[in-house]
């Protein structure tokens, strides 16, 4: 193969096998390790601590407490988990766009709180917060 | 070319579009790879309707019925986990929390871990749910 100086016309021929084949595993290497996150779930975010610590909290919010034995407190009454939805949504008619806060008291397993935290976005709410007694 | 049958053949497969093409899902590839890491621990979520999907979910933390912390394969106390989750979060910043608490824990541990994380910088949280069957 006689090199012509100075010519336009040199054919280098490069041979793409190797990159192809390092290109190829880690193409596969990546697919395979792709996983699809499955994760489901509310979101949740602290409420600043400078609002006031009562449960009633600032007017604009609606905030109701869960008590150990799974029942809800809200503006002073003791309703029945399934029945906060029907309720958020009378008062998300008076505060629209108001967010929840859930205040979680003593030893209140999260499976009751999570229902309720579903029951309040089904009646509207705009976020939710979730809060211990006392502040914690 | 009268009747003459070629034996020798040597046709040049053109590579160039199937190289782009190879290229371009690679890049996709890495650029959206995170590495999750699993909690260790399984728990049992609770359901609800509300639930969607957190598609950027990759700090998970799972609180098991007795109310342990547990984080990348091992259990960690409360004081500990927000260096941990800071960690995690430095790995991959686009990432958001995942809380799995099982259904029986208590729920104060949810806001106990929110608020490590919160102190780790970390805002986009969330509780791990599974939809009704």
């Amino acid at each position: 193969m006689r090199k012509k100086h100075g010519s336009d016309d040199d054919e280098v021929e490069v041979d793409l096998t190797p990159m192809l084949d390092i290109v190829f595993i880690m193409l596969i290497f990546f697919i395979v390790t792709a996983t699809f996150v499955k994760e489901l779930g509310i979101d949740v975010a602290k409420p600043d601590e400078s609002k006031k610590d009562k449960p009633e909290g600032p007017r604009k919010t609606i905030s109701l407490a869960v008590t150990e034995d799974c029942w809800v407190r809200l503006q002073g009454r003791r309703i029945d988990p399934g029945q906060v939805s029907p309720n958020v949504q009378r008062l998300m008619a008076e505060r629209p766009d108001a967010p929840g806060i859930i205040t979680i008291e003593g030893e209140a397993p999260t499976k009751c709180v999570t229902e309720v935290m579903d029951q309040m976005l089904l009646g509207g709410v705009a976020g939710l917060s979730l809060r211990t007694e006392g502040g914690r | 070319m009268a009747g003459r049958r070629k034996v020798d053949d040597k046709e040049e497969i053109n590579m160039t579009p199937m190289l782009d093409i190879v290229f371009i899902m690679l890049i996709f590839f890495i650029v959206t790879a995170t590495f999750i890491k699993e909690t260790g621990v399984d728990v049992t979520k609770p359901t609800a309707e509300t639930a969607d999907l957190k598609k950027l979910a990759n700090i998970l933390v799972a609180i098991s019925d007795k109310g342990e912390i547990w984080v990348e394969g091992r259990q960690v106390e409360l004081g500990a986990v927000q260096s941990v989750i800071a960690r995690l979060y430095a790995e991959n910043p686009k990432g958001s929390l995942s809380i799995q608490a099982d259904e029986e824990a208590p729920g104060y541990h949810i806001v106990d871990v929110i608020e490590e994380a919160k102190a780790a910088g970390v805002n986009k949280i969330s509780v791990s749910l599974e939809l009704p069957q």
